[in-house]
């Protein structure tokens, strides 16, 4: 079991900087494990938290999730730079993941990644300068592996892509202003 | 078979290349090749961390499985054969060698690990002459931590020694792996520095270069130096040492394994503390003083001064006062020459302010493995994780391990880092009320009253539920109770009645008590007899003619100005010392360098009355000598008998054969009571204030806990004062007063304010004034 070590009961950033559906979502996740295991809610809380920060995680909101969940905020911010779906610098509003693993790859990844390179103006990991898009870095296998070459655009998963269908996509997200 | 039933049930009998060996049931292979000498590579096993098993180094074949496992997360078999170097584990574990050196930069040249590298080591025996990693390294950016540690990550093999070390024994959760897969990083939440008082302990652990000693960086390589045994000469755990030192100066320190006292660890304290050594006013020659002007003189001079200074004036006029960092000899012989010459003026209790309780050595019921065998342990005035780093460990692991309740009355909620049980943080003057409490609640639950003015005061103080939850599970037989009183508790006005009530509180619920000693040999000073009739307050405001100041300066003191206007009026101050600063400078008459603990032989008396001796690690510096000789020489010339020492050995002999006995248990005393109006003041001796050598560490002075000049309060009694963070406020204390910055800090308890004792406060008057700068 994990021993949690004592945490100063500072709730500061946690107060200020949490609104009151963020922290509701963190209570819906707490409730869903033992209270002992308060570490288990992290990663629905940093979505919940993300969202609620324009697409990112700042220091500071990552700071406030550990107050909030009374673990040390090196915890949250371990999950967060592990996880591909959490941006610890700020980024476009719109995320654009290219995967790039194996079967994607020999599938035409590439040429997808270089399609969407060159129509936006921006290398992987950067973001459009109105900040609409970011082409995130280096997507591993996202498990559609039927559909490759397969991309997630804000967490929905499009198969069989091709430069067309991603022009669309760009299009749509550009539009959306 | 016969043999087979011989073993006991929790023990295995397992044979690794073909040694056969019996080992407890459930250890690790590891384990038990450690055990029986066989070795096996490895990087991220340490035998006082939990097992994370990730960097893979440690693979072994065992008979009948089908692949390579790593031997530091593999449980013993009954029967089991293991091969650590068949050509599957060697094999297994140069393929791994492989992986790790792939992104390990090549720079062992300009690495201060260089020589005491373990993946230095362990290529040579499993690593390729030549890398076929063609591609890209990875490269990390190195975060600044702090004065103590040097951060080199692209070195870092992710073993993540430091992170659980950071976790599970310092309990302080500052480092962590950031990233994932073959980009991981070790680093702390984003610029944040790490800051445990025992971080230094992650330096040891680390394998490779990533993290290094900075005070040390670039000063030597490890095989050009030598390596000599130590004693910590900051506190009474008395943790065991290795000075590294390189043509006789020491130049970098590292514990020395001591299951019973610092396990596999030390301090920062310890660690960085002898750094001061080198501090810029360190007295290198005998130096006199002549109307008003200092001047340097050969020894004879000096100790023909000395001697003048010291016959001028009876011995009955004559105080004696050291501090806590000298060895027994020293003491010892200190004490033999002043008494001899009728001197009943001797003490090192410099920084206590009350003295009902009368001289006698620290009461310590338990040794420091026990520590973990008690259920209920509260702490007493006491900030231990600053006083004794190594027993705030030991707490620690009780509650980690043995599910310990801790329990804490302080005038500050220090964030000890393990869970508090009841948590009576409040004023300097309430806390102990709440100790008086909690007795009054034991009288009644054991229906045994204390008599005296202790009893009739613990009588007057209310009970409380709370209190009364606690009283009930100290006097539950099954759970031991330990009571550990600390500095702030000695040094408290009341330290007797706080004294009185734990030796009561313990005795009538059967406990332990954990006295701590200040400093690092108090204990010593008290066996060897530096002590007299009249304590150090009153003989600082004595009108004594002739003071021996011996390894002590003006910061050592409860009444830092009294104690200089003291000596200043004196006909003769003679100080031997290692340093004198300018306050001292002014005063004294002469000053005879003498060493330092880790330059000297001899020995020091730790909390648990172990006699530990020590060689010297390192050279005198310039002509200072040891403190023995000089006292030695000076006996001869007083005609003081018995000083006709050829050895060290002679004076430790006579050491070994005094008494260690407590004298009598703590007296019913009479009651000082308090009372203050308006803000009362917690003042205490910092971290790294403690002693000379400590104050001088420009290491540990750039750390956050180094003594500041704040007054800290909470935030309500800032609003009720109209003050914010960072105002200049004045600080009045008797007649002295002091400008100080207000730090608002929440762990203040209400009515009281906080500030360090080397801004020049003592802490028996609690009575202050703060006033905000008139604009
Ligand atoms: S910094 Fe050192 S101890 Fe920490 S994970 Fe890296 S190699 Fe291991
Ligand atoms: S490799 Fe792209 S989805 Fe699996
Ligand atoms: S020592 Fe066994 S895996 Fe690291």
């Amino acid at each position: 079991m994990y021993q949690v070590n004592p945490q100063n009961n500072d709730k500061t950033l946690a107060n200020e900087l949490l609104t009151q559906e963020t922290k509701e979502t963190i209570e819906s996740w707490l409730a869903k494990y033992p209270s002992d295991q308060r570490r288990s809610a992290v990663i629905g809380s940093l979505h919940a938290a993300q969202e609620q920060n324009g697409g990112w995680l700042s220091k500071e909101i990552m700071q406030a999730v550990a107050q909030y969940l009374e673990i040390p905020a090196i915890w949250v911010y371990e999950a967060a730079s592990f996880y591909s779906m959490f941006f610890t610098k700020a980024c476009g509003k719109h995320k654009v993941s290219i995967c790039t693993n194996i079967s994607c790859m020999l599938n035409g990844a590439e040429k997808i990644v270089d399609h969407a390179e060159k129509s936006l103006g921006i290398k992987l990991g950067e973001t459009t300068e109105d900040g609409q898009i970011t082409l995130v870095k280096e997507e591993e296998c996202i498990a559609a592996c039927v559909g490759a070459p397969a991309i997630l655009v804000d967490e929905h998963y499009h198969e069989n892509v091709t430069p067309e269908e991603l022009d669309k996509i760009f299009k749509k997200l550009g539009g959306e202003k | 078979m016969s043999e087979q039933k011989t073993i006991p049930d929790n023990m295995v009998r397992i044979e690794i290349d073909d040694k056969e060996m019996i080992v407890p049931r459930g250890s690790m292979v590891i384990e038990a090749a450690d055990n029986n000498g066989i070795s096996i590579p490895r990087f991220c096993y340490h035998k006082k961390l939990s097992i994370a098993a990730n960097c893979r180094m440690c693979m072994v074949d065992v008979e009948k499985v089908p692949k390579p496992l790593p031997a530091c997360a593999t449980p013993v078999m009954p029967d089991m054969k293991v091969y650590t170097k068949s050509k599957r584990a060697i094999d297994a574990q140069r393929n791994v060698m492989e992986f790790l050196l792939i992104n390990h930069p090549l720079d062992c040249p300009v690495c201060d690990q260089g020589g005491e590298c373990e993946l230095q080591d362990i290529s040579m025996g499993y690593g390729r002459g030549v890398s076929r990693y063609q591609d890209e390294k990875r490269v990390a950016i190195d975060e600044d931590i702090g004065s103590l540690i040097s951060t080199e990550m692209t070195r870092c093999i992710t073993c993540t020694r430091c992170v659980r070390f950071l976790e599970e024994i310092s309990g302080t959760d500052e480092l962590g792996g950031i990233g994932r897969g073959d980009r991981t990083q070790i680093g702390t939440m984003v610029g944040r520095s790490v800051d445990s008082v025992m971080s230094g302990n992650v330096i040891d652990l680390c394998p490779v270069g990533a993290l290094t000693n900075k005070p040390f960086r670039f000063k030597a390589r490890s095989w050009e130096m030598m390596s000599a045994n130590g004693i910590s000469m900051h506190d009474a755990i008395g943790s065991n040492l290795f000075y590294h030192t390189r043509k006789g100066e020491i130049l970098r320190t590292v514990p020395r394994d001591n299951e019973s006292l610092n396990e596999a660890w030390i301090s920062d304290r310890d660690r960085f503390g002898v750094l001061g050594q080198n501090g810029d006013d360190r007295i290198l020659k005998p130096m006199i003083k002549q109307a008003g002007v200092w001047s340097e003189v050969d020894w004879p001079k000096a100790m023909d001064f000395a001697v003048k200074k010291l016959q001028s004036t009876s011995g009955k006029d004559t105080t004696v006062l050291t501090g806590s960092q000298s060895t027994n000899e020293e003491y010892f012989l200190l004490s033999k020459l002043f008494k001899a010459m009728n001197c009943d003026n001797l003490d090192y209790r410099l920084n206590q302010s009350d003295f009902s309780q009368p001289h006698n050595i620290p009461r310590v019921d338990l040794d420091l493995n026990g520590v973990k065998d008690n259920q209920q342990i509260v702490i007493i005035g006491s900030n231990v994780n600053h006083e004794q780093p190594i027993l705030a460990h030991r707490i620690r692991q009780a509650w980690l391990k043995n599910d310990a309740q801790v329990s804490v009355f302080n005038a500050k909620d220090y964030g000890f880092r393990f869970n508090i049980f009841h948590n009576y943080i409040a004023n300097q003057i309430e806390w102990v009320k709440g100790l008086g409490s909690l007795a009054h609640c034991v009288a009644d639950l054991t229906k045994v009253k204390l008599t005296g003015e202790v009893g009739e005061w613990i009588d007057n103080q209310a009970t409380d539920e709370n209190l009364n939850h606690l009283a009930k599970q100290l006097i539950n037989k099954d759970n031991n109770a330990l009571f550990v009183i600390g500095q702030v508790a000695n040094n408290h006005p009341q330290a007797g009645l706080i004294k009185a009530i734990v030796e009561w509180l313990a005795d009538n619920t059967d406990g332990k008590v954990y006295e701590m000693a200040c400093g690092a040999n108090s204990v010593g000073a008290e066996i060897c007899g530096v002590t007299s009739n009249t304590n150090a307050a009153d003989l600082i405001n004595s009108k004594s003619k002739s003071f021996v100041i011996y390894q002590a300066e003006n910061d050592d003191f409860n009444r830092m100005q009294l104690a200089h206007e003291t000596f200043d009026k004196a006909d003769s101050v003679v100080v031997f010392s290692s340093f004198a600063d300018k306050n001292m400078k002014e005063v004294a008459d002469v000053i005879l360098p003498i060493g330092l603990a880790s330059e000297v032989a001899g020995s020091f008396f730790n909390n648990f009355l172990e006699n530990q001796k020590f060689k010297p690690a390192a050279n005198l510096p310039k002509e200072a000598k040891p403190g023995w000789r000089v006292l030695r020489v000076l006996g001869n010339m007083l005609n003081v008998d018995g000083f006709d020492y050829d050895d060290i050995s002679e004076v430790m002999a006579e050491v070994d054969a005094l008494s260690t006995k407590r004298k009598a248990s703590f007296q019913p005393i009479e009651v000082t009571h308090l009372n203050v109006d308006g803000l009362v003041l917690h003042t205490e001796t910092a971290i790294y204030d403690v002693d000379m050598l400590s104050r001088r560490s420009n290491a540990l002075q750039e750390t956050i806990h180094a003594s500041n000049d704040c007054l800290s309060l909470n935030s309500s009694e800032a609003e009720k004062l109209k003050l914010e963070n960072a105002m200049p406020v004045t600080l009045i204390q008797g007649d002295y007063s002091v400008e100080l910055f207000i730090n608002i800090d929440e762990s203040i308890p209400t009515g009281s304010v906080f500030a360090n004792k080397c801004v020049g406060l003592r802490s028996d008057v609690l009575e202050v004034e703060v006033r905000g700068e008139s604009s």
